[in-house]
């Protein structure tokens, strides 16, 4: 039977994801559209109130963590640096300012490269990136105006429908991550599902659940969002059968329920690990030089990063890698022929 | 921390990155900064392939990312070429003074309000003069 690879669609889309993305979106418009250059501004205190109100609602409301880490802490340190400074890049006047931010923007993604287990791409894309900014400075010196205000960099063009556009892309994408990647819901059904386990009567197991539609509602909601073929959906809708069989109003059986409790539990596990996952079904075949399959849900990579990079590179991407090459060097010519001065007349 | 939550705060960040770019190519007028905005949305793409490859524990999303640099120096060297030829023809970055390639019927946008005056730096300060002017030698030539 073949198995479908995509997610199946959330059916139900609870009002509380819609308000927390919306609020730090908002905060955002607001604080990029005050900040945006234009010849007579607004005081930059006010946007400057607004971004940080943002980047505060955002860290609490989109972000998930428990607890401090390390790998935490620097994620934290990296990610407000990478944002701030894009930040500054779309705001800035100056565009020696603006080459500065994205230096930072650059080395901060590096860093999270580095958290992400890649640190090949992270020297690489330093490496790269530097010659990239040292070029993009020296045309900054050579080309734009030194003294003065210039229209090109104390306007901008449509500020509020720009805005508007690029934070209404940003608010449903983060809607979507949102609705599919948060766990806290499952968390705390998971929560009650244990501290349910520890009473010893039906009708304490009951009362630990709380009310018998409710839970039921928000559990099956949340098999809803796995992908209806995979294993973590059907053991938790199996699971959750066996639950309501076992619930009668009048008590019940304590060992029936906690058994079909400790499944649940089981299920609800695997299924946070699996969710919103696209993780293709174990029997189809995927080259051995690209990855290896290990099963359970969050496999490792390797970690001699740069050899098995390079295994993958010249094994099942050679002809991509020839194309690149291709492309740079036809960038190069059509470059050179494109900046070369012409003779006089020739235009 | 589960790996799930993980991959979404890096899909968070790339979208914001993401984003702002796409609101600094839109807005602004400077040909550099729209250029530094394109490479920033390319960024937040790259953190994304990279968070999926952590998660899924396969190469496939470096080896992506990896691509994606090497089109980006190749949009890098051309986008530079471009500006230079631009700037040489209009002798400025603004990309508004290129508007007459809009559509037919489009009208064009104009700049109403006038750019502030430009701050009056202090002037320097003049000395005296002090001492005695050197007495100019007559040139005398006994020819």
């Amino acid at each position: 039977m073949p198995q479908p690879l995509f997610l199946d669609a959330p059916v139900s889309s609870p009002t509380g994801y819609v308000w927390a993305t919306a609020l730090p979106v908002i905060l955002g418009l607001v604080a990029v559209y005050l900040l945006l250059p234009r010849p007579r501004g607004y005081p930059p205190w006010w946007g400057a109130l607004a971004a940080a109100l943002a980047l505060v609602s955002a860290g609490f409301l989109l972000i998930q963590n428990d607890g401090a880490v390390v790998e935490t802490v620097l994620f934290y340190l990296f990610s407000v640096i990478a944002v701030v400074a894009g930040g500054l890049l779309v705001t800035q006047r100056n565009p020696v300012k603006a080459a500065l931010s994205f230096a930072l923007v650059v080395l901060s993604t590096c860093g999270l490269f580095l958290l992400q287990e890649a640190p090949f791409l992270m020297a690489a894309t330093i490496i790269i990136y530097a010659g990239a900014i040292i070029v993009t400075f020296l045309f900054v010196i050579m080309l734009a105006q030194q003294t003065g205000i210039s229209d090109a960099d104390a306007r901008s063009r449509e500020p509020l429908l720009s805005c508007i556009a690029g934070f209404l892309l940003l608010g449903a994408i983060l809607f979507v991550l949102h609705s599919t990647y948060n766990t806290k819901e499952l968390d705390d059904l998971l929560a009650n599902t244990e501290l349910a386990l520890q009473q010893s009567s039906p009708q304490a197991v009951q009362n630990a659940l709380g009310d018998k539609r409710g839970f039921f509602e928000r559990f099956h909601r949340e098999a809803e969002k796995e992908a209806a073929s995979s294993d973590a959906s059907r053991q938790l809708r199996a699971a959750l059968n066996d639950l309501e069989v076992a619930w009668k109003d009048d008590g019940g059986d304590a060992d029936k329920m906690k058994r079909a409790l400790t499944r649940l539990h089981e299920a609800g596990l695997e299924a946070r690990n699996y969710k919103g996952s696209l993780q293709p079904p174990l029997q189809l075949p995927v080259s051995r030089y690209s990855s290896h399959r290990e099963p359970g849900p969050n496999p490792s990579l390797p970690k001699e990063n740069v050899a098995f990079l390079g295994r993958s590179l010249f094994t099942d991407y050679l002809l991509a890698v020839e194309l690149g090459g291709t492309l740079l060097l036809v960038a190069t010519i059509g470059a050179i022929a494109i900046s070369a001065r012409r003779a006089e007349g020739l235009r | 921390m589960n790996p799930v939550a993980v991959l979404e705060n890096y899909l968070v960040v790339g979208a914001i990155l993401f984003a702002l770019g796409a609101i600094g190519f839109l807005a602004r007028r400077n040909l550099i900064i729209m250029f530094l905005s394109a490479e920033m949305m390319l960024q937040g793409v790259a953190l994304n392939l990279v968070a999926f490859a952590r998660h899924r524990g396969n190469l496939q999303g470096q080896a992506f990312t990896l691509f994606i640099i090497t089109v980006a120096a190749c949009e890098a060297g051309i986008a530079l070429a471009l500006i230079l030829m631009l700037y040489r023809s209009r002798h400025s970055l603004d990309v508004s003074l290129w508007q007459d390639l809009r559509e037919a019927g489009q009208e064009p946008t104009m700049d109403e309000e006038p750019l502030p005056p430009e701050p009056v730096s202090a002037p320097l300060p003049r000395l005296t003069p002090a001492g005695l002017e050197p007495q100019q030698q007559e040139e005398t030539s006994h020819v």
